[in-house]
């Protein structure tokens, strides 16, 4: 019979012993009671009387209590008894240990605090479900490639009826919210009528959108908070966005995820107001029918696509091509998802291991302390077990205290955990969409504490309880002194040496993220970015209707900007580079080659002066002009990389390029630079002039390039673009400020893992210096005599820094040994140019260690040199 | 008379004396040491104080169920059978049983 048969029996019986524990005495009385009546009828029998038989039966018996207290332990939980013994006992000698305990809980509660933090970031960001009910039944659609689709192939597919529900959701919908004299813009989400009844996701206050029901908002909580005061009688009252009376009906709850996730929070939920528009984009947002998988869906909707196609021909694009089907929640999300969705899931993966490292090297600095402990109880421990108490009781024993600190580090490493997750919750991030962090101590946060836990006691107890209680007994008990042996102190040398080797991986790892900032901040994004001025402008639409309406206001805008004093250029344009981003991957071909490309481009529509403006050097050809207008010959202007891909070394400029089979003339080449975020490479990118382009978005982008300083001028650009159109919202800001989200990885990266490496520094060094002062305090015996018998100083210092600069290079060996190797996927991360195993990055952290290394070993060594010859050899 | 063996002499040999009692059906406390002492002629004597912690940590392994019954002279007594767990318990510990008495035995009858 297997053990664990018999090991669950035990703990079924006792459990159902449980229940009937109160009658177990009397049970057991009785039947000692029927035994001796047993017994007393046999000897009536056997012809005594009854009185004296059962006086007999009762002597023969004996005593009853030894009997009833043996049967009762055979249901004891001894194990778990034994446990709360062990618990109590490892408080009561860590309360004798006050100093040992306090940094032992403190070096963990470090750990802990940070690593628990970093997986409530984590799972906010890419687990957090969505505000809908039954989120697993959700689904992301993707069709012909596209992540959003029109309102009529919206209503196509919803026709097709492949899901239960389909919903429309725009989460890049802004508008302009007139309050009092100003306007200010404010995110908002657009959605179809059936949003709410699709997703279920719940309501705080009022009521959701009704179908066609239009000029209505519902708004979130933290907009009814912030901008509204938390009025109580919200509901009803009417805000005036875009110049439309909008009432609201309806608050979010302060927990609401939006289906976008990763903290997204935009201000309002309104309808669709542009039914018939076409350039309203909604994502697709569907639930499952029952029992269907995304598979099944995909399917299902590549034939839906097919009709599509024939329905509404759309060139050379098919929409029954590029399916992707994709769950709301869990781990498929991440790995189905798309390359940023990747990156960003690495990027938790990267900083999970550092922290995990950081955790490591608090657990060895509490094993280092445990170790040196154990060697005070040596002889404690020589007794017990010579006295027969088994090797594994006092493993399980001082287990019990590793476990106790563990638990009290990760208590207080909570506590750091919701301090330090409560002051992310209330920073606002400078992106320029609104992301907002709500994060909650959770079930999954609990249960990785609780493993946090038990993983940190079995790394700080389990080699120091094994290593105590390694059968020397002789020896322990021969010698009187209170010393680690030679097996303890190599031990502990040698988690010295594993302490340090993490720590330069962290170092390292920390150490190039800042390089990596600094390398990105000093960055040249290919223009300008010191004389220059954004200014954003957002019209209310229904003020200015028409596309000529618009045109006329970018126009008379222009003029009123160049006019002003500083300005020496101004220039329009659809996307601000290293902000937004627009993208085509299509076929690209110059008329030089037969064959084309598929690539793919950034594209940017600009009025004239856009790279006077913006100081991009036009290499050949021309900047744009007023007469690149619409009706008269398209012309695009292209950067460097592209010229050469689509022409090779011949000039690209007057030369014809198609972009998806569009002819256009090449009129200009333009230097190279980056588009979207600093860590790109040799993008491509066209130029278009926006008069040719069409349709334009929402907010119009002015840049400004002053010869005075972009603080001096942006007040003027402000107010003469409210004096143009007084009901707009107006944002104006030096570019050099505007590159918040280029340089996010890099700033988020660089601060979070330059905590993490100075901590994990500050620890290394703290198990550095106790080991060395413990080794020297060991030998002052010996050192005393040395003296004693003539040593000079120097002799003494070099005994005592031997042995730590011994440590410290095997420890910053090994760690940039492995450091190299385990760093290399971080070149995901990485600016180009910024290698993983960027030397100077190493020399650096290097350096700084033996640096920390050094100064710990001096303390000990002047301890050691100011030891009396005469106090030291007593002390012996 | 000659003076009774305590029979836990041998670790474990007082749950495999209970157990062979039980092959048979199931007994009370009282009639388990009376058959053990009866079969033994005598020779083994179960004290109670043995006895009862024994019988409840097998009940505790749960080679053993107890109930209360009436005895054959109609007596209140806890009555315990043997499980499967139980008799296949007794199965395996009587086979180890004889090997180490005859191994005993080897031993007294060689060296």
């Amino acid at each position: 019979m297997s053990r664990e048969i018999s090991w669950y029996n035990e703990v079924k019986n006792k459990l159902a012993h449980l229940k009937g524990r109160s009658g177990f005495d009397e049970s057991l009385d009785e039947e000692i009671r029927c035994h001796i009546e047993m017994r007393a009828d046999e000897l009536v029998a056997g012809g005594m009387t009854r009185k004296e038989a059962l006086a007999a039966a009762r002597r023969e018996f004996g005593s009853t209590a030894r009997l009833a207290e043996e049967s009762r332990d055979a249901w004891r939980w001894n194990w778990l008894e034994d446990f709360a013994r062990d618990l109590r006992y490892a408080l009561r000698a860590l309360r004798r240990d006050r100093g040992l305990a306090v940094t032992a809980v403190l070096s963990l509660a470090l750990g802990i605090g940070v690593n628990t933090t970093i997986f409530s970031v984590a799972t906010e960001f890419l687990f957090k479900a969505p505000s809908v009910r039954d989120a697993r039944n959700m689904v992301h659609a993707e069709i012909g490639g596209y992540g959003s689709v029109g309102l009529r192939e919206y209503r196509f597919l919803e026709d097709a009826g492949v899901f239960e529900g389909l919903a429309g959701y725009d989460e890049n919908a802004e508008v302009n919210w007139r309050s009092g004299e100003t306007s200010q813009r404010l995110f908002g989400a657009r959605i179809t009528d059936n949003f709410f009844e699709v997703t279920g996701a719940p309501i705080a206050l009022g009521r959701p959108i009704a179908p066609t029901e239009r000029g209505v908002v519902l708004v979130s909580h933290h907009f009814w908070k912030t901008s509204l005061n938390g009025d109580a009688n919200v509901l009803g009252r009417v805000l005036v966005l875009d110049g439309q009376p909008h009432t609201i009906v309806g608050v979010l709850p302060a927990n609401h995820q939006t289906l976008t996730g990763f903290g997204f929070a935009p201000d309002l939920y309104l309808p669709i107001e542009y039914l018939e528009s076409k350039s309203a984009r909604v994502g697709l947002y569907g639930r499952l029918p029952d029992g269907a998988t995304p598979q099944i869906i995909a399917a299902k909707l590549q034939s839906a696509g097919a009709q599509l196609d024939q329905t509404y021909p759309d060139g050379d694009h098919k929409w029954a091509a590029d399916i992707r089907v994709t769950r709301l929640t869990g781990i498929e999300r991440l790995v189905q998802g798309n390359s940023d969705m990747k990156a960003f899931s690495a990027f938790f993966a990267m900083l999970m291991f550092v922290v995990s490292l950081l955790l490591m090297i608090a657990c060895a600095n509490v094993a280092s302390l445990l170790l040196a402990r154990a060697a005070g109880r040596a002889r404690e421990f020589a007794v017990r077990l010579s006295i027969g108490a088994s090797r594994g009781r006092l493993v399980r024993q001082l287990l019990a205290e590793s476990l106790l600190l563990a638990l009290l580090g990760t208590c207080a490493g909570l506590g750091l955990n919701l301090i330090l997750t409560n002051l992310l919750n209330k920073v606002a991030l400078p992106l320029p969409v609104p992301i907002r962090l709500a994060i909650e101590p959770d079930w999954r946060l609990l249960a990785y504490a609780a493993a946090v836990a038990a993983a940190s006691a079995l790394m700080a107890g389990l080699l120091p309880a094994l290593a105590a209680t390694r059968a020397s007994t002789n020896e322990a008990l021969k010698s009187g002194e209170h010393q680690l042996s030679g097996y303890k102190a190599k031990l502990r040398n040698a988690l010295v040496v594993a302490q340090l080797a993490v720590s330069v991986i962290v170092l390292v790892t920390a150490a190039l993220f800042v390089r990596n900032l600094l390398r990105s901040t000093s960055m040249d994004p290919g223009f300008d970015l010191e004389h220059t001025t954004w200014a954003q402008m957002r019209p209310v639409p229904e003020i200015n209707p028409t596309e000529q309406n618009k045109l006329s206001l970018i126009r008379t805008s222009l003029d009123a900007l160049r006019a002003l004093p500083g300005v020496e250029s101004a220039s329009f344009t659809q996307v601000v580079p290293l902000n937004d981003d627009e993208t085509n991957n299509g076929s690209v071909a110059g008329d030089v080659r037969a064959e084309s490309m598929q690539l793919r481009y950034f594209i940017f529509a600009g009025s004239s002066d856009y790279f006077k403006t913006m100081h991009i050097a036009i290499l050949a050809g021309r900047d744009f002009q007023n007469s690149d207008r619409a009706g008269s010959p398209r012309v695009v202007i292209v950067n460097e990389s592209l010229a050469r891909r689509a022409f090779g070394n011949v000039s690209a400029v007057g030369h014809t390029i198609r972009f998806d089979n569009d002819p256009v003339t090449v009129v200009g080449v333009a230097q190279n630079g980056k588009y979207f975020t600093l860590g790109e490479d040799d993008s491509l990118a066209i130029y278009e002039p926006y008069l040719q382009r069409g349709a334009s978005h929402a907010s119009l982008n002015f840049l400004v390039h002053s010869s005075i300083p972009p603080s001096a001028v942006s007040k003027s650009l402000g107010q003469t673009l409210l004096a143009i159109d007084p009901a707009a919202a107006v944002e104006v800001k030096p570019m050099n400020q505007a590159t918040a989200f280029a340089l996010l990885p890099s700033r988020a990266g660089a601060s979070l893992l330059g905590v993490i490496g100075v901590l994990a520094l500050a620890l290394a060094s703290i198990g550095l210096y106790g080991v060395l002062s413990y080794s020297v305090s060991r030998r002052i015996a010996e050192i005393g005599l040395r003296v004693a018998l003539g040593a000079q100083r120097s002799d003494v210092l070099k005994l005592v820094l031997r042995e730590g600069v011994w440590i410290l290079g095997a420890g910053v060996a090994i760690g940039i040994f492995v450091s190299i190797f385990v760093n290399k996927p971080l070149a995901l991360f990485l600016v180009p140019g910024l290698q993983p195993s960027d030397p100077p990055t190493y020399i650096v952290v290097a350096a700084v260690l033996v640096l920390v290394g050094c100064v710990a070993s001096v303390k000990p060594a002047l301890h050691a040199l100011q030891a009396d010859p005469a106090t030291s050899l007593r002390y012996e | 008379m000659p003076a009774l063996v305590q029979p836990e002499f041998l670790p474990g040999t007082l749950h495999l004396l209970i157990l062979r009692s039980l092959s048979a059906g199931p007994l009370h406390g009282y009639a388990i040491a009376k058959r053990i002492k009866d079969v033994s002629k005598k020779a083994l004597a179960v004290e109670e104080g043995s006895l009862y912690p024994a019988l409840n940590r097998m009940l505790v392994k749960g080679w053993l169920t107890a109930e209360w019954g009436i005895s054959e002279n109609n007596r209140k007594a806890r009555f315990y059978r043997l499980t499967k767990l139980g008799a296949k318990q007794l199965e395996t510990e009587a086979v180890e049983f004889d090997r180490l008495v005859a191994a005993i035995q080897l031993v007294m009858r060689e060296a």
